[in-house]
């Protein structure tokens, strides 16, 4: 049964469908705004915005478009509306450690600790990490990474292109994070 | 020589996409430039360790069925009559035929007025008709038709009249009294 085929199902009230969904994505939707937001009760609370927000969204769904990329651009919704409830403040403190690296679960932390490219993406602007994380964390094509987005795909190109650049740049240079870079 | 500009451009659309070759210029471009190599090289590198160490955890078994009870607390989804999708359609086809005839009507030919004689127009020409002498046709054609009715109603008066007689005759020769009798 094809994600398609559920999510129209879905559409036609079925609460079958909408589980089925759940337990497919919301694995991969937490992964994602985990790995974006850096903490896991953000990455818990926000995962189940995304779906609230995609239930209330559904009849606006069109079957003949990819599922997933639909269903990501709703977690990357939900997750600009959190980065603007955040306080801001330009500059993070000295002490401050990524939650992933110091989790309570050691052989993850040691495996994120052999990540520390994508620790490197997570500093880069919002977007650029977003696009890294459709195109090699969830392995989208660069149609399902343009339509996530809500971009063409050759502004998704030169999004991955830049995205690319500038964490070989800070990767080669040891750039510090900074909050301002998702502000 | 290609430029290098042309060569980056190539890398934009197909840096991390190993099948992708490049054509002959691109790829002569190449293998006698440093920098460009160099960059398509970071680019293919950069892609692979990625896609290699994007780590997947494990989300709490609990959040797919909180996620479940949450939707179906919040507002349970209830398919619409009218799908989306058919009241789209219908809005687009009711604005195009509005719109449509709002065109027709606006660049239409416009109709010939037929003409219609005003009244003060319609009044002067009863009046100059009534007041037209009586041409001498219309007098010989009016005697004829007076004539065509009276002749019957005169011989009909005279059969009228020859009866009274007759009758008048008949009464006084009974009430006379014949000066023969003694």
């Amino acid at each position: 049964m094809t994600d398609e085929t559920l999510a129209r199902w879905w559409q036609e009230g079925s609460d079958a469908a909408f589980a089925e969904l759940v337990g497919r994505f919301y694995g991969r939707i937490f992964n994602f705004l985990w790995h974006a937001t850096g903490h896991r009760e953000d990455a818990e609370d926000l995962t189940q915005e995304t779906f609230l927000a995609a239930h209330r969204s559904i009849p606006r769904y069109q079957p003949a478009r990819t599922f997933g990329p639909w269903l990501f651009g709703i977690a990357r919704h939900t997750l600009a509306d959190h980065w603007r409830r955040q306080r801001p403040c330009d500059e993070l403190p000295p002490d401050f450690a990524d939650p992933i690296s110091t989790s309570e679960n050691a052989p993850a932390a040691r495996e994120e600790r052999g990540s520390a490219l994508w620790q490197q993406a997570r500093r880069l602007k919002p977007r650029q990490f977003e696009a890294l994380w459709l195109r090699y964390g969830e392995g989208f094509d660069i149609a399902g990474v343009a339509r996530a987005l809500g971009i063409t795909r050759i502004h998704a190109k030169v999004l991955l292109f830049r995205a690319r650049k500038e964490l070989a740049r800070r990767a080669g240079s040891g750039k510090g994070r900074t909050k301002g870079d998702r502000l | 020589m290609m430029a290098c500009w042309i060569s980056r451009l190539w890398l934009i659309r197909h840096a991390d996409e190993y099948g992708a070759t490049p054509p002959a210029r691109l790829a002569r471009h190449l293998a006698g430039c440093a920098s460009c190599r160099a960059q398509r090289e970071m680019h293919r590198n950069l892609a692979t360790r990625l896609a290699a160490t994007a780590s997947h955890r494990e989300p709490p078994p609990f959040l797919a069925a909180r996620i479940v009870a949450a939707a179906r607390a919040a507002a349970p989804y209830r398919r619409p009559a009218v799908s989306v999708h058919r009241l789209r359609w219908t809005g687009a086809v009711m604005i195009a035929l509005t719109a449509g005839l709002s065109l027709w009507l606006a660049i239409r030919p416009a109709k010939t007025p037929r003409p219609v004689a005003a009244p003060l127009e319609l009044a002067a020409l009863v009046r100059e008709t009534i007041s037209r002498p009586m041409q001498l046709a219309d007098q010989q054609r009016l005697t004829m038709v007076t004539r065509s009715l009276a002749q019957p109603l005169e011989q009909e008066w005279q059969r009228i009249q020859a009866d009274a007689n007759g009758a008048w005759h008949t009464l006084a020769a009974d009430f006379t009294p014949s000066p023969a009798a003694p």
